[in-house]
């Protein structure tokens, strides 16, 4: 198996509040890996370690069976792109200008968009569909839009692996799956491979190849939708009794409830 | 780049160019004796012989105006980075403590080197080169302390950083007033003097100390500009775009204390230029920090001018030293500003 990133014997965490110990994990290349699990349970913070935006204490992270350690900010920028969680820019600055910020890792000359550059930027608006809105400015978008136009600026990094940090918090559900299918059309059609953390567990089922869901740091299980979305995992993952019906393949859950106290 | 944009920032170049001009014209034909025009400009090419003249101009009034566009332009261009990389438009070398840093590494330098040897020999070129070196190394200093007491989980909390700024303020200050107080009289008075931010003693010898400092660290971060730009958007997002965030923006912070260093070193601690220019630049020409820096650095220098202008005829013959000039203009600047980002 090819995989986009490894873990081994991985410690994170913020100061001294270690989020998880020796974590060991594996994701595929060339898949949608959606991390599932409950508030807290590490999964932002895993996502956040993979793309080196938070140290890691201890273990390795494998970046295509390289280390990342020995790898330059600059170099992991041109294979990764990672979107944050809501992430803020200036009100005044343009659609075009924030794109453009997606294309640092490859340019030569800073003050100067190059021919390659331009068509990035083209191809990643059209892929959002926010080529219409390129000489506007963030403050005149609505929450939708700018999720769309800060997804185009990760893909003008033209880089063959996503990390997508919750990217549909605060969006209505149209547009929610609106951003999911783009990420689809980005691994079906460009080849990209996505790494993303989704709170919505029906969400993670539809659009996924592989769904590790984790709990208190550690991963509990890994495998596909089916494999994952069961009564009994996601008991042990959310403490909740869970109904699971499939459409059209898929499993849903339809309804569930919180596990009774002891 | 858009061409209104640019277009708004050469119509804005050419208007702060002007207003120096202005200044700069007002400046050199006021004073303790008014000149005309053609006066001054015979004796800028040497077409009058007239002992008097020459020396109004050479040595007391063109010094002086150079000195105010030179420091003008640094301490506005270090407020621009120190606004751009701690992502607050209420830093300012003066506030953050920085300006009393080197000052009370100048003060240090003058107490234990300097006034013994102001004598017209050698020595005095070298003490007056020495001089911004000292300043950067109180500056760093107190950049040091401020910043690793300001990171909280390893970001820059603002909060914290211009509550250190304050107390690194009094406390350098304090250094500083402990020293001059055991000058002799006549060096306390001119230390006083010359922290109070003056520069009417400035002579060519403090232009050349600077000089370098302002074009090397200058040109320096009018290249890194466009970091600033990046600099606006979360730490995270600008790590994941490739940028190496600590590095820079160390670099940024060492470049801009150089400037306040060198500036501080001859002018002694002029607050507020460095608050105000970067940010009025903003309002004019936006907030692309190609644009931004340079117009800051012009209109630091077209405040400061002025400042000494009205410092210098205001109360005539008496002096208002420039850097209480300036704080009588910034303090409400500062006030409206903290009342319009709450």
């Amino acid at each position: 198996m090819l995989t986009a990133f490894r873990m081994e014997e991985l410690t994170a965490g913020y100061e001294r509040n270690i989020i998880f110990e020796n974590l060991n994990a594996s994701i595929e290349y060339g898949r949608i890996t959606t991390i599932i699990g409950p508030n807290g349970c590490g999964k932002s913070t895993l996502l956040k370690t993979m793309g080196r935006i938070l140290k890691k204490e201890k273990g390795h992270v494998f970046l295509q069976e390289q280390d990342m350690q020995a790898l330059s900010t600059k170099e992991i920028a041109k294979r990764l792109a990672i979107l944050s969680q809501s992430p803020s820019a200036p009100p005044q600055l343009t659609v075009g200008e924030l794109i453009s910020y997606g294309r640092y890792p490859h340019r030569k000359n800073v003050n100067r968009l190059s021919k390659q550059d331009r068509e990035m930027i083209d191809w990643a608006m059209e892929v959002t569909q926010t080529t219409e809105f390129e000489a506007r400015e963030l403050a005149q978008l609505s929450g939708g839009q700018r999720q769309r136009v800060w997804l185009a600026m990760a893909l003008a990094q033209k880089t063959e692996i996503l990390l997508l940090d919750e990217p549909t918090t605060y969006l209505d559900m149209a547009h929610q799956i609106e951003v999911l299918k783009i990420v689809k059309k980005l691994n079906e059609e460009h080849g990209c491979t996505i790494v993303m953390v989704l709170h919505d567990i029906n969400q993670a089922s539809r659009f996924s190849d592989t769904i590790i869901a984790m709990r208190s740091g550690k991963v509990l299980a890994t495998g596909t939708p089916r494999e994952i979305m069961t009564a009994p995992v996601l008991k042990d993952v959310f403490q909740i009794t869970a109904t699971i019906i499939e459409d059209e393949d898929i499993p849903v859950c339809v309804s569930y409830d919180v596990l009774p106290q002891e | 780049m858009p061409k209104p944009k640019r277009n708004r920032f050469v119509f804005t170049v050419i208007v702060t160019f002007t207003i120096i001009f202005i200044g700069f014209y007002l400046h050199v034909t006021n004073g303790m004796f008014d000149m005309s025009v053609v006066e001054v400009i015979k004796t800028l090419f040497g077409l009058v012989d007239n002992e008097k003249f020459r020396l109004v101009i050479f040595e007391l009034r063109l010094p002086r105006i150079m000195i105010a566009i030179l420091v003008g332009i640094g301490l506005a261009l270090a407020g621009c980075v120190l606004q751009g990389i701690t992502k607050n438009d209420l830093a300012d070398p003066g506030i953050l403590g920085i300006n009393a840093g080197a000052g009370a590494a100048v003060v240090f330098f003058l107490f234990f080197f300097q006034f013994q040897a102001v004598r017209t020999d050698g020595s005095e070129w070298l003490n007056i080169m020495m001089m911004p070196i000292f300043g950067l190394i109180g500056g760093t200093i107190a950049a040091a302390i401020i910043f690793v007491l300001s990171y909280k989980h390893g970001r820059l909390d603002v909060q914290r950083l211009l509550l250190t700024g304050i107390a690194i303020n009094s406390g350098f200050g304090a250094l500083s007033l402990y020293l001059s107080l055991k000058m002799n009289e006549k060096d306390f008075e001119s230390a006083a003097l010359w922290q109070a931010g003056a520069i009417y003693n400035a002579n060519w010898i403090f232009i050349v100390s600077m000089l370098p400092w302002i074009i090397i660290l200058g040109i320096y971060i009018y290249r890194k500009s466009y970091l600033l730009d990046y600099f606006q958007l979360e730490d995270n997002t600008i790590v994941s775009l490739g940028i190496h965030l600590e590095k820079e923006k160390i670099l940024l912070l060492l470049a801009s204390v150089g400037l306040v260093s060198a500036c501080v070193s001859v002018s002694g601690s002029i607050g507020f230029i460095g608050l105000m220019a970067p940010h009025i630049a903003r309002q004019l020409v936006g907030i692309k920090h190609r644009f931004v820096v340079p117009v800051s650095a012009l209109i630091g220098a077209a405040l400061l001018v002025f400042s000494d202008f009205i410092g210098k005829t205001l109360f005539a013959p008496s002096e208002l030293a420039v850097g209480i000039v300036v704080s009588i203009i910034g303090i409400p600047y500062f006030l409206y500003l903290l009342v319009k980002a709450r």
